[in-house]
């Protein structure tokens, strides 16, 4: 202990010094700020109350130590440690104490802030000298000398320079020299300066000594992504996650957003669809700030430039970034407001040329599929429901047809047909290929990848005989290049290509068509157990009954085909200019974008069979009747494309230079956009965008961060004299484990790390779907038409578009965010808590408050929505190793709740139940169920139902307004809101020599599923139903009524009340699923010797293994109403990856 | 060497600095954009923006494409004219339970859209606004498009009035910043505004009599304000409004459902003003239809163009299936299910088959079974009149030639007998009859299909001046002689004129429903003359035997509930939560 602080010296004065040698205006600016609080006034300002008794002196100095924070700094043999000495003093100053303290010895002191130097009387001339006099009375026959530098160059003044195992040591001085008189058996000069390295050197004959000095790397080697650059983990003061693209690599999934969610906190995902080349995550960061959720997307960057990535190889990802709150969004501005995720691809790397080959090869699995009646249960019941509708009706299948049912002894007549079995396989295949070379020497570095994905899709086969597949599939092929060039030692230029190319089929006939029932699911759940057969001898078989849709005619009548190119070319250049001052550099980019879509469709007729009993004398014969002829694949009318192409453009001045421990940084940066569309409003004009960003950064020693970020930005949405709008944030972060005294009062064995950080600001939105021009005035579209001749002739007409607002401007949302991150015991444990919250208001909408005879088209946006959104998110981790095995865990949750302040609604003071305002966004309406009505008595008790009355078996619900009348007043929100506000992921892995292992587990919570339509009410669309009927409310058995868990069926809807919006529908969707497992082993250099190979690694892994929920009917992430879903997949994977 | 490395570094800052001149990089569409003074700045542009105040005119049909109004099914089917099959996206359906809120009724799906009329009567006024600007149009046709204008908002006000009463009254374009808040105004004040815009398009100089361009067939016209000022009036006498208490009590706001007091003089007005208009159409060249034959000369007029022989057709619009989109064709949605690729989504009922007399005037007893003689399905329809047999398809009808297709609509009535290609089991259809009406002549091929949407026809004017003639001051004979017209010209015989006024209007009721068969008068005449909702449906089970008879037995196929306080419409209830003081109509 005492070695330890044998010699110390005033930082603050010594840097001082510094300053007044190397001035930099900026620096002034910012250490007058954050230095004038605490110069030299602590001595005077802190009293101290002491108590000791017959005492060494050490054990009292020690004791001032722990109650303050002053240092003392002396040389061991000064103070004589066998004195001992009683003192009592109550809230005195230092100097009054010392002087207690040493009163009839021969030690003097000197103060200095914190610092107090202990001498011998006589001996306090000057600081610097007094290790040497201290020194003196020992035995030195040589003298050496050196200078202290830092990585960069600049000497460190104040540096500890000690002979190893001895007291006898220095300081360096302003310039970073020191001088030392060495015994002459004195073998390791020690080096150390707080927050760099320590060094040992060998003195040996050695005289002089030029030092380089290292930093600690705080966080080993971890360099975040910020925007528009990077920076230290240690000296981020914004919200920022990162994520290796290693992580991603452990989810054998196609869509590059799916492989996000659990492991990053603060990012909520929902992946609401699993069709090949659809099956993209919707991502929302810290929730929805915005008063939808459709349109709180974040913004998207892949190597800086605005671009998807849900195509990209996981194998060319270096790293995620997600930009949470304002310090880190603040430089994008007017597009900030709903958090940022930047993709950083792979660059070359100094050294010999890796080739990685990785190969996938997976088999996908439904998660869930829902479950159907069949034909018997579904006939029976078709029956029921017709009587419910209607008591009158007939009954539509007899006892007997419906014994054939149940028997099947009549398949092609009364069939029971299993849709989901006769279309859908139990596994459909999915590979991956991906070869990659990557190295460089110091000059040239690549990083080439080339990469294949093919997903199949779920559907059987029927269309093979005429040479066209009926299933989906998607294939992709991915390139990239990325190389940095140093063309002079000061000039960096990087060239970065990037691209697909991916064609996607399926046999939707229109994809978009949402209600023409074209899809494959809504094929099989418009298709009846009882309407056909299916296929026989070839056939089609349609048969003239309920519903008669066959899912496979559909099926057999067209396909899709969409074809996409993207290409993505980034050139950089890097100058140092160094020469104009040091750390100062110019940097620019120029980035060329392509991307262009066709679709094909292709359409044809196609026969289908009606079986038809004939009895030519008397005899009964299946004849069968064509309907329709084969045509020939058409192209349809639909063929088309979509294009876009994008050039952007940045320079940036940046300055990064260090003064002793004062850290200073600085950028500023220029770049603009323009995107051309081939298909979207004014497509004349290209979408551009233009910013101008400052940031300035600075810490003192790691210890004190603080960082302004600027972004000045303009968007075309918003009059011209008005475009442009400031988004400052700033932010501070203290790592308090950097402070000397908290080290030594704790121990960085105990806790490794802790920093606080906080951050407010305002960033901006300027988005509203895709309105362009908010401005702009009293536009007249064409659109419209009207019918005029007696040979009818369509003429297109202009209607009257947006009035326009000219008070138009920008989402506005304020962000505040509070963090602690914490490490212990030697970094084992680690534990985060981010809270932040969101105040958004200006948020562009529509009104909706207009009455209706004004008529204005109401697309136009308005800045009067007001949005408040809350949360936190924890991460905690332990990283450990017994020996060789090495093991972590991980988790992370993150909460997200926004309440409406304000949107254009006229609160309702009559029924408050109807007011959206203090809800959550994305809360469904609807009624509180209570049951069925049982009795005959309750239908007679019952208040006036819509109008009418109530029905034996309808939906009981809550009169919330209490009027006696249950109508559409009775509605209120219900449950919670469609999209979740919690997610959560728990990581674990461990690796033992070459064995590996990881798993994840994955969760939403807080989230409510509206189970409507297709899913719910049976016979819907004239379509199926589900086998949950089977738990539903019968007239003819009143007694299981009272267990009923579903209304009584109903064929027409006639009772349609029974199926709107209620508790007994709105399902939870909370699921917490294993969502991935991966088990590798690689085979070492040693063990591959043979094969010069450098490594293989074989592993096995799995997505969305098993999942427990509450919803049961379909997989918990899926939209339960819409009838194009596809379902979400398992996957069960195998992958090599060789790398020589 | 590192100078040099400089020079290259301020080549390169020369070179990314040098965008940022650009002082305008954020475009705008400055004059590229297409605003109203350019709408207004020629006459073609002008004309253009004419033809989409057209959008919104009464349909009968409607296209499933739309996905708006009943989702298929058209208003014909929520009166006892038609049902609606069991596919649940018929939201008809709805209504025959009962179940139904201000939402299905005005909104999307249900029988109205509140929102269009609004639309269409600013961007009319935005024309009357604006048209004066027009520097290469003529003063007349300035003139004329006003008065097309006029007559378009006076259709949308009639379409409200009749469905809500009082409504708000407008006069100009507002925008969200300056509108004023407007409350319902008065029945009466409505009733008014109607007229008076009717009357100044009758005053209009500039607006024809009748469109003479086939191009301009829809247009609107002198003959059709005439007509809307007679069925404004018609409305405006009948028992809902021209009472002294509503159908419901409403208290003070009595006056935005009823005129607050009955005056016999209303029936007198509105039997002037159909005069008025008869006599001005037949001196301008509009006649009811009497030259091709009585099983021709209905069809001709309710669904044939001019230059086919239709003289009678004040205003219609053709419905070209191919215009309205894929399923979007009336053949579609109204069409013969199975064979003919109809979704049946307004069949005929047996009910309207009962309105049908036989064309000697004697009646079908309809409440026994009839047994056929063999091969002769069509037996029990064979004399009824000229009228059904262009309205309604049945079992056994011929429905087209070359080949002869005889829709088969039964089931098998014993062991052996298959049922026919359309019988019960082919769902969705409900009803063992199907539209006929609008489909004569065009059953071989589906493309190409232009029924016509025959908003109002002559024939209309006769039927108003005959029933409010006999309210005013009984049974005419000018009334009978303006009936029989209607009647002979379809083979049917004369009125009898011993008839009083109580069986005259009887019926009136009956020949209105006969005549107006689908051609949306059902609805609102029911209304009007506050006669509650037909609850009870009938449909006839027809089975074959092996000796090729046929039986037909009528049974009750649906009860339907009526409300009272349906007779008029609710407004939607995301307006009235807009809290502006807007009035919701009684019981809703």
């Amino acid at each position: 202990m005492e070695k330890n602080r044998i010699v110390h010296t005033s930082l603050t004065r010594r840097v001082a010094d510094v300053i007044s040698l190397k001035m930099k205006l900026l620096t002034i600016f910012i250490f007058a700020g954050s230095m004038a609080l605490s110069a030299s006034s602590y001595s005077q300002k802190t009293r101290i109350d002491l108590q000791l008794e017959n005492s060494t002196l050490t054990e009292i100095l020690n004791s001032i130590e722990k109650k303050s924070e002053f240092i003392f700094i002396y040389n061991a043999n000064v103070v004589n440690a066998d004195l001992k000495r009683s003192i009592s003093v109550r809230v005195e100053q230092i100097d009054k104490i010392l002087e207690l303290l040493f009163q009839g010895t021969d030690i003097t002191y000197r103060i200095d802030d914190r610092q107090v130097f202990l001498s011998k009387k006589n001996d306090l001339k000057n600081p610097e000298q007094v290790n040497e006099s201290i020194l003196s009375d020992q035995v030195r026959n040589r003298k050496i000398s050196g200078t202290v530098k830092d990585s960069k160059g600049l000497p460190m003044p104040g540096t500890t320079v000690m002979v190893k195992e001895t007291t006898i040591g220095t300081i360096t001085d302003a310039d970073g020299y020191f001088t030392l008189n060495i015994p002459s058996d004195a073998k390791i000069l020690a080096v150390s300066f707080v927050g760099m390295i320590s060094q040992e050197l060998t003195i040996g004959s050695q005289t002089t000594f030029n030092i380089v000095m290292a930093e600690i790397p705080v966080d080993v080697g971890e360099v975040v992504v910020v925007g528009y650059g990077t920076q230290k983990k240690l000296t981020v003061t914004g919200a920022v996650s990162a994520l290796k693209g290693s992580e991603l690599l452990k989810s054998p999934v196609a869509n590059l957003t799916s492989a996000l969610v659990g492991r990053v906190s603060g990012v909520i995902g929902v992946q609401q669809n699993g069709q090949p080349g659809k099956d993209e995550t919707t991502l929302r960061i810290r929730g929805i700030g915005t008063l939808t959720s459709s349109v709180a997307t974040p913004l998207v960057l892949v190597d800086g430039i605005e671009r998807s990535f849900s195509q990209i190889d996981p194998n060319e990802i270096e790293s995620f970034s997600v930009l949470k709150d304002a310090s880190s969004t603040a430089v994008y501005g007017i597009r900030g407001a709903n958090g940022v995720i930047i993709v950083t691809t792979k660059k070359g790397t100094e050294g010999k040329a890796v080739v990685s080959y990785t190969g996938n090869t997976s088999l996908q699995s439904p998660t869930r599929l829902p479950k159907y009646l069949d034909a018997y249960n579904f006939s029976l019941i078709y029956n029921e429901a017709l009587r419910n509708d209607n008591p009158l009706t007939t009954q539509t299948f007899t006892d007997a047809e419906l014994q054939k049912f149940k028997d099947q002894s009549d398949p092609l007549f009364y069939p029971n047909t299993n849709w989901l079995k006769l279309l859908i396989k139990e596994y459909a295949p999915q590979t991956q290929h991906n070869l990659n070379i990557r190295g460089g020497t110091k000059n040239v570095k690549y990083f080439v990848s080339l990469g294949y994905l093919n997903q199949t899709g779920l559907i059987k086969e029927f269309q093979q005989s005429s040479g066209i597949s009926n299933n989906n599939n998607f294939s992709r092929y991915n390139f990239r290049s990325n190389v940095d060039i140093n063309v002079t030692p000061t000039t960096t230029v990087n060239f970065q290509l990037g691209g697909y190319s991916s064609v996607r089929h399926s046999s939707q006939i229109t994809e978009t068509d949402a209600g023409a029932n074209t899809t494959l699911m809504s094929q099989i759940l418009v298709s009846a157990p009882n309407a056909t057969i299916g296929m026989y001898d070839g056939k089609i078989i349609t048969l003239d009954r309920s519903g008669n849709k066959n899912a496979i005619a559909n099926l057999a009548a067209g396909f899709v085909d969409y074809t996409d190119n993207s290409l993505n070319i980034n050139l950089g250049i890097n100058q140092k200019l160094d020469m104009i001052t040091k750390g100062l550099s110019l940097r620019g980019k120029i980035a060329f974008d392509n991307f262009y879509d066709l679709r094909r469709v292709f359409n044809r007729s196609t026969p289908t069979y009606t079986p038809l009993k004939v009895y030519p004398n008397g005899v009964e014969t299946v004849v069968f009747r064509q309907n329709g002829e084969l045509g020939d694949f058409v192209s349809g009318p639909s063929t088309g494309f979509a294009r876009s192409r994008q050039l952007y453009m940045d320079w940036a001045l940046e300055y990064n230079n260090s003064f002793g421990r004062h850290n200073v940084g600085a950028l500023v940066l220029y770049n603009q956009k323009k995107r051309w569309y081939h298909s979207y409003a004014y497509p004349g004009i290209p979408l551009g965008y233009q910013d101008w960003v400052g940031r300035v950064t600075y810490n003192y020693a790691l210890r004190y961060l603080l960082e302004f970020n600027l972004g000045r930005n303009g968007s075309e949405n918003f009059p011209v004299n008005s475009r442009f709008g400031w988004f400052p944030a700033i932010s501070a972060g203290w790592v308090v484990t950097s402070e000397p005294a908290v080290e030594k009062l704790i121990g960085k064995n105990k806790l490794s790390y802790l920093k606080l950080r906080a951050s407010y600001g305002q960033v901006g939105n300027d988005i509203m779907g895709s309105t362009r021009f908010m401005y702009y005035p009293s536009e007249y579209l064409q659109g419209g038409s009207g019918i005029f001749g007696e040979d009818p002739v369509k003429y297109s007409s202009y209607t009257e578009g947006k009035l326009g607002n000219p008070d138009v401007t920008w989402e506005r949302s304020k962000k505040l965010d509070i963090a602690v991150e914490t490490r212990f015991f030697k970094d084992r444990l680690s534990l985060l808590f981010d809270y932040f919250s969101e105040d958004r208001n200006n948020i562009l909408t529509t009104r909706k408050t207009v009455p209706s005879y004004v008529a204005v088209t109401l697309s136009d946006a308005y800045n009067i929505g007001h949005v408040k959104n809350k949360g936190y998110e924890i991460e905690a981790g332990w990283e450990s190793n017994i020996k060789d095995f090495n093991y972590n865990f991980h988790a992370n949750y993150s909460f997200a709740r926004n309440k409406i302040l304000y949107m254009d609604e006229a609160l309702n003071d009559q029924y408050p139940n109807l007011n959206r305002t203090g809800h959550r966004v994305g809360e469904t309406f609807g009624y509180i169920f209570e049951g069925f009505y049982n009795t005959p008595d309750e239908v007679t008790a019952a208040p006036s139902y819509f109008g009418g009355r109530p029905t034996l078996g309808d939906n009981k619900y809550k009169d919330i307004t209490g009027d006696g009348v249950i109508n559409e007043y009775d509605q209120q929100a219900l449950k919670n809101p469609a999209f979740p506000e919690i997610t959560y992921g728990i990581s674990a892995a461990c690796s033992f020599k070459g064995v590996d292992l990881s798993i994840l587990f994955q969760g939403n919570a807080n989230v409510s599923v509206p189970v409507q339509d297709y899913f719910y009410r049976p016979f819907y669309m004239l379509g199926t139903a589900l086998e949950m009927v089977q738990n539903r409310w019968r007239l003819d058995s009143p007694d299981n009524n009272a267990h009923a868990t579903f209304p009584k069926p109903s064929v027409t809807y006639a009772r349609s009340q029974n199926f709107y919006n209620s508790t007994i529908n709105i399902y939870d969707g909370s699921y917490f699923r294993f969502k991935n497992l991966e088990l590798g082993y690689t085979f070492n250099k040693q063990q591959l010797k043979r094969l010069r190979l450098e490594s293989i690694r074989l592993s096995l892994s799995g997505q969305n293994l098993y999942t427990w929920d509450k919803l049961k009917i379909l997989d918990p992430e899926s939209i339960a109403n819409a009838n194009n879903q596809y379902p979400q997949c398992k996957v069960y994977n195998v992958g090599i990856k060789v790398q020589f | 060497m590192k100078t040099k490395n400089y020079i290259l570094g301020i080549v390169i800052a020369v070179i990314l600095l040098s965008p940022i001149s650009c002082k305008n990089f954020l475009e705008m569409p400055a004059q590229t954009g297409f605003n109203k003074d350019l709408v207004f700045s020629n006459y073609r542009d002008t004309e253009i923006y004419l033809y989409s105040l057209y959008q919104s005119v009464p349909k009968i049909m409607y296209g499933w494409a739309n996905n708006i109004m009943l989702f298929g099914p058209s208003r014909v089917s929520l009166t006892d004219e038609a049902i609606s099959g069991s596919y649940s996206g018929f939201t008809t359906n709805s209504l025959y339970a009962g179940a139904v809120t201000s939402s299905w009724f005005t909104t999307k799906n249900g029988e109205d859209v509140y929102n269009t009329h609004w639309k269409s009567i600013r961007n009319n006024f935005i024309m009357i606004e604006n048209i004066d600007k027009v520097p290469d149009a003529s003063a007349e046709v300035k003139g004329r498009i006003k008065g097309e204008c006029q007559i378009l908002i006076a259709v949308e006000y009639f379409e409200m009035w009749k469905r809500y009463g009082g409504v708000p009254i407008i006069k100009g374009s507002m925008t969200p910043a300056d509108y004023e808040i407007i409350k319902r105004q008065p029945l009466d004040a409505v009733y008014k505004y109607i007229i008076e815009l009717c009357d100044a398009v009758i005053a209009n100089p500039n607006i024809p009599v009748k469109v003479t361009n086939p191009l301009e067939f829809g247009r609107a016209t002198k003959a059709l304000a005439y007509g809307l000022k007679a069925r404004t009036m018609l409305y405006a006498a009948s028992p809902l409004f021209n009472a002294a208490t509503p159908y419901i009590d409403f208290g003070q706001n009595n006056n935005l459902i009823c005129f607050t007091n009955y005056d016999k003089n209303r029936w007198k007005l509105a039997m002037d003003a159909a005069l008025q208009a008869i006599q001005f159409c037949e001196s301008n060249g509009y006649s009811i239809v009497t030259s091709y034959g009585i099983n021709k000369n209905y069809a001709i007029a309710c669904q044939k163009r001019p230059k086919d022989g239709n003289t009678e057709i004040i205003w219609g619009t053709m419905y070209n299936s191919s215009l309205e989109g894929a399923n979007g064709g009336p053949e579609y949605m109204w069409g013969m299910r199975g064979r003919q690729g109809g979704a049946g989504a307004n069949t005929p009922t047996q009910n309207a088959v009962e309105m049908y007399h036989n064309a000697d005037g004697s009646s079908v007893n309809w409440d026994v079974k009839i047994t056929t003689p063999p091969n002769q399905p069509e037996f029990p329809y064979k004399n009824l009149e000229p009228r059904f047999q262009q309205s309604i398809g049945y079992n056994g009808c011929l429905w087209y030639t070359n080949p002869n297709f005889y829709p088969q609509f039964y089931n098998g009535g014993e062991a052996g007998v298959a049922n026919g290609l359309e019988g019960m089991k082919a769902t969705p259809v409900v009803g063992n009859y199907s539209m006929r009406k609008y489909f004569m002549d065009y059953e071989k091929s589906k493309s190409g299909m232009w029924p016509m949407n025959p908003i109002m026809r002559l024939a209309e004017m006769y039927f108003i001046y005959a029933e409010a003639s006999n309210e005013f001051q009984g049974p005419t004979a000018q009334a009978f002689d303006l009936l029989d017209v209607i009647r002979t010209r379809s083979g049917m015989p004369k009125v009898d004129r011993s008839l009083n006024q109580a069986a005259l209007r009887a019926f009136i009721v009956n020949e209105l429903f006969v005549e107006f068969y689908a051609e949306d008068h059902r609805y609102y005449d029911m209304r009007r003359w506050k006669i509650p909702g037909v609850k009870t449906i009938y449909n006839v089970n027809v089975l074959k035997y092996l000796n090729n008879t046929y039986t037909y037995e009528k049974y009750v196929s649906q009860t339907r509930v009526w409300n009272d306080f349906w007779f008029m419409h609710p407004f939607p209830l995301a307006e009235i939560t807009k809290n502006y003081g807007l009035i919701q109509n009684p019981g809703w």
